[in-house]
């Protein structure tokens, strides 16, 4: 599953970019780079998706994609996929992909698990009226809120959990067996305590990723469910649950300069109130550009020179600026590039 | 509710352990106690009954993140739920619900170091303390075998509240560290409670092996003839790896896992939880593990490598026959244990390099990061602390990390280098004490109790491996367990359902 998901994500982004980009979006890096390269390459579902994936386990898997066939290197940093490794994504399609169709807010994604993990432990142990277990959490704010929701449905423990137990089995019928166990191994229940990682990858002879994996697809798959349609685990959907994602993608400081940009500062001054340096409120203006569909570029680049990098994009197809700068007028900066590129993917992709 | 009603009502227990009672009443009467009681005799049932009987908080120290996070699941479990904990794991949502319903709380714990922030300890000082416990007291003496600095500046934290009531907790109390106690509470009148910590029903056998594969056999053969629960003590991570998969395939009933550090937090609290409810059987893990759990049934602490005192070793072997039933004790030697350990000795202390260089910066540079510093030289936590509170103590640098150049004399470096050497060399003779104490020929019972009490208990399911004590003469009572295939249906119901199945 991983391995499949790797390929197809080194397919999307076309060798503009090095493999670790893919490491970050899948991690959920929070820097201007990478927030670019979502938009760039449209891959909001994936981002944060495995936040707990280390770079060693990451680079494994390149290396032994790698060592297949699939993939050669062209120098330290670019990469081409082989033909076979095309051929492997036309011949494996992978249906248990489906909900990764739609980005999704990650940290609501993470606190309705949690909810859900920690709801379905309490009441299957106070359906058998036993008060004393230990929580699958230590978070004390997701324990407020179970511990609310629990007295709310303690007349209805047992109608919740044959709803739960339904829905659970119509959500997991669509997946292959060999996930629906995993999954239910994962859960710690009365009297059951759940796996960890390494037994699950034993008992089912598969590696890490893998497991993280198909956990993440069912958990987002409810997630996005319980979104969509009236399920009985909406109610643990945290509150505010909006769609500003974009807002939220932000870095803290950038959205401190973004207040500024919105009262129209240019860059000296913004240099001078945020006591940054040049190059972090270049990042953070490129990443504001990115996220603030009210963003003024003219404000920060010339109606002239947007017109000529503009003209030049349209005619080519790649995505390397240093390419694209060696071949404009020298009194394009970087900057100027960065932001009418980020403009121009935003527009391409409305 | 008095003593007795609150110890029935809130943790189901019929009666005291010896000891905890007088315990109780001294607090409750408003006496500063000094206890040891050994490990899994109830020690925290002493502050955690008065706690709940009287009004005020009670602040637990204790450096042990991992305990304090125990302690706290512990007392939820029991629907004890005015807990909380302190410590720089919280994230800072967490840390700010605590701190918003301190006034709820009956017991909080906290770390040391969370105690030298000054917006804390005012919070502290505003609320009615009515008890401050310091868990592991051996900390505060540099002759205990975990010395952490942090623990030296307790008193000043104690006189600084409204005179709460004391009560210093420790499993393992040698004379010196004894001294180092009193003298660091010389203004409070401490009443001692100190009981014999040995474990008249565990019985101890040092094996000699010439190899590590010699050590795996030895293993297999015992779990094969006593499939019971069992830990086993590594001081490496990579081998609780390597140990729990080859016991794996050699041994297909047993169901094993291994359980170190670099585990993710929520992983490790899945395996210790199927140890503790028995599905697991065997568990390979390094010193990490243990703390807090609380099993009664452990029947076999097999150590593959030794720890480094025999503090800890008191404190491992601990962990079996809580229940009372006879329980074994095996430590596996070979050779170049020495060594190893040795080395481990070297990682737990700063180099002298590093502290030559440290003295280069500090001469050089109007001001130091230490968190930098710590990081460029890979240092842990524990080291960055020592390093930090090393420099304040002596007034090389203050709050604002500025140096104080005039202080920085040849005689303050000679002194530290001096100090670290001794350090090394204190921890050198703790571990050939253990050394010592498992390989001689004096009955190992009493080698390893005797720094901390003059006299031993007899042991009535036999003493040791040096008094005559074998493997043969246990036989305690052998786990059956199953493994049943479940289809995912049958798993669903079962466990989403469980009140169908009854």
């Amino acid at each position: 599953m991983f391995r499949y998901l790797l390929i197809a994500l080194l397919h999307m982004i076309k060798s503009n970019r090095s493999p670790a980009a893919i490491y970050h979006i899948l991690t959920g890096k929070k820097s201007s780079q990478t927030i670019q390269d979502l938009h760039v390459f449209q891959l909001h579902p994936y981002y944060g998706l495995l936040p707990n994936l280390t770079r060693q386990t990451f680079d494994d898997a390149i290396n032994s994609i790698v060592d297949e066939g699939l993939m050669t290197w062209v120098n330290k940093k670019d990469y081409r996929l082989t033909d076979k490794a095309k051929d492997y994504l036309t011949i494996n399609t992978d249906d248990y992909f489906h909900s990764l169709t739609q980005a999704i807010d990650e940290s609501a994604k993470h606190i309705f698990t949690e909810r859900l993990y920690l709801t379905i432990q309490t009441f299957t142990y106070r359906v058998m009226n036993e008060r004393s277990f230990i929580p699958v959490t230590d978070d004390v704010t997701i324990q407020s809120f179970v511990k609310q929701y629990y007295h709310k449905h303690k007349q209805q423990l047992s109608g919740w959990l044959e709803a739960c137990h339904n829905h659970l089995y119509e959500v997991l019928k669509t997946y292959p067996e060999h996930n629906r166990h995993i999954f239910l191994d994962r859960l710690s229940t009365y009297h059951h305590n759940g796996q960890s990682l390494q037994q699950l990858m034993d008992r089912y002879e598969t590696n890490e990723p893998d497991i993280r994996l198909t956990l993440v697809l069912i958990e987002r798959d409810l997630f996005i469910r319980s979104q969509q349609e009236q399920t009985c685990l909406s109610d643990l959907l945290p509150g505010e649950n909006s769609n500003l994602m974009y807002p939220s993608l932000m870095t803290r400081s950038a959205k401190k300069t973004h207040q500024l940009v919105m009262r129209g500062y240019n860059i000296d001054e913004l240099i001078q109130v945020r006591q940054l340096k040049r190059g972090t409120i270049e990042d953070h203006l490129v990443e504001i550009c990115t996220l603030d569909d009210h963003f003024k570029l003219n404000d920060y680049v010339t109606e002239e020179k947007i017109s000529l990098i503009e003209a030049y994009l349209s005619t080519r197809q790649t995505q390397k600026l240093g390419e694209i700068k060696r071949n404009l007028p020298a009194t394009i900066s970087y900057l100027d590039l960065r932001l009418v590129f980020a403009h121009y993917q935003k527009r391409l992709n409305k | 509710m008095n003593a007795l009603e609150t110890l029935r009502h809130y943790f189901h227990y019929s009666e005291f352990q010896p000891g905890q009672a007088a315990v109780i009443d001294d607090l409750n009467k408003g006496e500063d106690v000094l206890l040891t009681l050994p490990t899994g005799a109830g020690k925290s049932i002493c502050y955690q009954v008065p706690a709940l009987m009287n009004d005020g908080l009670t602040l637990v120290v204790t450096p042990l993140l991992s305990l304090m996070e125990d302690q706290v699941r512990h007392l939820k479990a029991f629907g004890i739920k005015r807990v909380a904990a302190l410590n720089s794991f919280n994230t800072k949502r967490e840390r700010q619900h605590v701190l918003k319903n301190l006034t709820q709380l009956k017991i909080l714990y906290v770390s040391p170091e969370l105690l030298q922030q000054d917006w804390i300890l005012k919070r502290l000082q505003q609320l009615s303390i009515r008890f401050f416990v310091v868990d592991e007291a051996h900390c505060i003496s540099q002759w205990g075998h975990e010395f952490r600095p942090d623990y030296m500046k307790l008193d000043s934290v104690l006189r600084s509240l409204k005179q709460p009531t004391l009560l210093l907790v420790t499993a393992t109390l040698t004379a010196d560290v004894k001294r180092d106690i009193l003298e660091h509470f010389s203004t409070r009148n401490i009443s001692e409670h100190l009981h014999m910590i040995d474990r008249d029903n565990i019985s101890f056998i040092v094996e000699k092996c010439a190899s590590n594969i010699e050590k795996d056999r030895y293993i297999v053969n015992c779990l094969s003839l006593y499939h019971v629960p069992t830990i086993i003590y590594f001081s490496s991570k990579k081998e609780t790896e390597r140990v729990s998969h080859h016991l794996k395939s050699a041994l297909s009933n047993h169901r094993v896992a291994y359980y170190h550090g670099d585990l993710e937090n929520n992983e490790r609290m899945l395996i210790q939880q199927q140890f503790l409810s028995g599905e697991l059987d065997v568990i390979c893990a390094t010193s990490a593990f243990g703390m807090g759990v609380n099993k009664k049934d452990v029947r076999l602490v097999i150590h593959y490598h030794l720890p480094t005192q025999i503090e800890s070793f008191v404190q491992e072997v601990g962990r079996a026959g809580r229940d009372q039933l006879h329980s074994v004790s095996i430590s596996l030697v070979t050779e170049h244990d020495r060594l190893i350990t040795e080395r481990l000795i070297e990682g737990e202390m700063i180099e002298e390099t590093v502290l030559v260089h440290l003295f280069r910066l500090l001469e050089q540079h109007p001001q130091i990061d230490v968190d930098q510093f710590s990081d460029t030289h890979q240092l842990n936590e524990v080291h960055r602390r020592y390093l930090q509170n090393y420099l304040e103590n002596h007034d090389i640098i203050n709050d604002n990390k500025t140096i104080n150049h005039n202080k920085l004399s040849d005689n303050f470096k000679d002194e530290w280098i001096k100090t670290i050497a001794e350090r090394q060399q204190f921890k050198r003779k703790k571990l050939l004490e253990l050394l010592l104490a498992l390989n001689g020929d004096r009955c190992i019972r009493r080698s390893i109790y005797q720094p901390f009490q003059p006299q031993i208990k007899e042991a009535p399911f036999g003493c040791c491996s040096v008094c005559g004590f074998t493997l043969t003469q246990f036989d305690p009572i052998q786990l059956q367990s199953r493994t049943e295939n479940l289809s995912w249906e049958e798993k669903l119901m079962r466990w989403i359902r469980p009140q169908t199945e009854a």
